[in-house]
């Protein structure tokens, strides 16, 4: 963890409907070091998504910065992301094109950056192949399970090869084998590939089985409650969740998060 | 290969399997049977019509016997009189339908997309769309005259507000987050709106189009009541005046079958451009 893949610095949203200000993001500030996989977990409504749109540029922080290796979000992206995107997300609603086949859903960032269409084929397909769908590249998303379909967006974030990938409750929507099933496969990719990846949960097991560390947030307005290392070697997989020190971290995190549950319930925020 | 088991996951479309007991609903109505079926009540209702001329209980001056219509269609085209009319109507509403519907698919992506241009002219949409288009055609004919053009530029006013709503509606109700997700993906402006606005927004886009077809059918034949003397609406509205009841029988016959292929044509054609879409599929039912 040499290099800093993301910094924010005192980030703040605010958001205003109808003459009210509701303050989604206080102050938070965090680093996120290069190859690192770190989620971020907190009650519903702590804006985590929130903050996941702010790195990804598709909203802006009310005050404070977020830098991508130094670069500050909008500078750097129209500088340098046709030849490598800053960031590449992965939707809770999958946010499949449903006019596209699978193999042009994992193209579309290529194809946007003007990549000719034999090579952004060719590498589709090796991402397609890595998520296990060859047989169903040509297939429509109204033709997939949603497993299949969260496949395809995991292929089509890492086809885009960003600096960072963002993923913001990937298996929220999932079954909990196919949840297990997906686990598994993208603690495998993501050690093919080794990107940093700032990732949203409400599980804490799924946030100690693939993170290195773990922000836990506050109820709502969300900022940095307190960070949690998950001292597991690598490469891992769904065994770790027998060991006692895999129970303790995630009773450790819970203890964290029961007051700001608690206090999101009962709607004093 | 890991993902491998995946392959068994039913996809959600598995179709019934052979052999599966089916029940006499459902075998009725799906398969190579339900054509044969969907015709039996039309059916019907001509027998019944035929017989009650038959025994007199129907007066055939206002009810000819449906015989009697065949026979009067097989004449008019044997004449080559119907298809002359038909020729005529079916130009008229393919220009107007075209003249009508491309601008408004086109202004009705940009009002979709563009927050000021449809703050700037919904009002005005809101104000005129509710003014029947016949209720215009005297106006329309004032402008344009008498001729072919006049007819023309009412069906293409009737179609363009319908395919204007719809496309706009479309923008509007596409899901916010694929929007982000083009844009997180490098889509922007112009790349934006052909490779993800209009996509999303075609299925929207067929539903108006095939609300104008209905609408120009009912244009044309009102406007060839008045300010015709050919066209279907022109056959339908003489025969009435020369008291030749099958011949206006046979005019309204082919606005039905009209009707019918429009729906269907449109129906495989959106098939055809978008067979990834869910709504389209159940577009009839």
């Amino acid at each position: 963890m040499a290099r800093e893949a993301i910094t924010a610095r005192e980030v703040t949203k605010v958001y205003r409907a109808r003459g009210a200000a509701t303050t989604a993001v206080q102050d938070f500030s965090i680093t996120v070091g290069e190859g690192e996989f770190l989620s971020l977990i907190g009650p519903s409504g702590c804006g985590k998504s929130t903050f996941l749109r702010m790195v990804a540029g598709l909203i802006r922080p009310t005050a404070g910065e977020i830098r991508i290796r130094g670069e500050l979000e909008e500078g750097g992206r129209e500088r340098s992301w046709r030849d490598r995107p800053l960031t590449a997300m992965v939707f809770q609603e999958y946010a499949l094109f449903p006019w596209r086949t699978v193999i042009e859903n994992v193209g579309f960032g290529l194809e946007m950056r003007d990549m000719p269409r034999q090579e952004r084929e060719a590498l589709a397909a090796r991402y397609i192949e890595k998520v296990g769908l060859r047989r169903f590249s040509g297939y429509y998303p109204y033709q997939l399970s949603g497993g299949m379909k969260q496949r395809v967006g995991i292929a089509r974030a890492f086809c885009n090869n960003p600096e960072i990938m963002l993923m913001d409750e990937p298996f929220g929507a999932l079954d909990a084998q196919t949840r297990t099933v997906l686990q598994q496969e993208l603690l495998r990719i993501w050690e093919e590939e080794k990107k940093t990846v700032l990732y949203v949960t409400h599980a804490i097991d799924e946030a100690v089985l693939l993170s290195d560390r773990v922000i836990v947030m506050t109820a709502q307005p969300g900022t940095l409650k307190a960070v949690v290392a998950i001292d597991f070697g690598r490469p891992r997989d769904l065994k770790l969740k027998t060991s006692s020190r895999f129970a303790e971290l995630e009773y450790m995190i819970w203890q964290l998060l029961e007051e700001e549950v608690t206090r999101t319930l009962r709607g004093e925020t | 290969m890991k993902g491998e088991q995946v392959f068994s996951e039913p996809g959600p479309k598995t179709p019934a399997l052979k052999g599966e007991p089916r029940s006499l609903a459902a075998r009725l109505t799906e398969g190579p049977l339900s054509a044969s079926f969907q015709i039996l009540s039309p059916l019907a209702a001509l027998l019944v019509w035929e017989a009650g001329v038959a025994a007199g209980l129907m007066d055939r001056r206002f009810f000819p016997a449906p015989s009697t219509i065949f026979v009067a269609l097989g004449q008019l085209l044997g004449t080559g009189e119907l298809l002359d009319h038909l020729i005529i109507s079916l130009s008229r509403m393919a220009a107007g339908f075209l003249l009508g519907s491309i601008p408004g698919i086109l202004l009705g992506l940009l009002m979709g997309w563009f927050r000021l241009l449809r703050a700037l002219l919904d009002p005005l949409v809101a104000a005129t769309f509710p003014v029947p288009k016949i209720a215009i055609l005297p106006l329309v004919m004032l402008i344009f005259g008498i001729g072919e053009l006049s007819k023309v530029v009412i069906i293409a006013i009737g179609c363009f507000y319908l395919v204007l709503i719809s496309s706009m509606a479309g923008v509007r109700n596409i899901d916010p987050v694929l929007i982000e997700a083009a844009r997180n993906f490098g889509a922007r402006g112009r790349r934006m709106f052909w490779k993800v606005v209009l996509p999303s927004t075609l299925p929207a886009i067929f539903t108006g189009l095939r609300l104008s077809l209905g609408v120009s059918l009912i244009v044309i034949v009102a406007a060839e009541f008045v300010a015709a003397n050919r066209g279907i609406g022109y056959l339908i509205w003489i025969s009435w005046q020369t008291l030749t009841t099958e011949h206006m029988y046979v005019g309204i016959l082919v606005i039905g079958i009209l009707g019918i292929l429009f729906t269907y044509g449109l129906e495989r054609l959106g098939k055809a451009v978008m067979p990834w879409s869910v709504d389209f599929r159940t577009f009839r039912e």
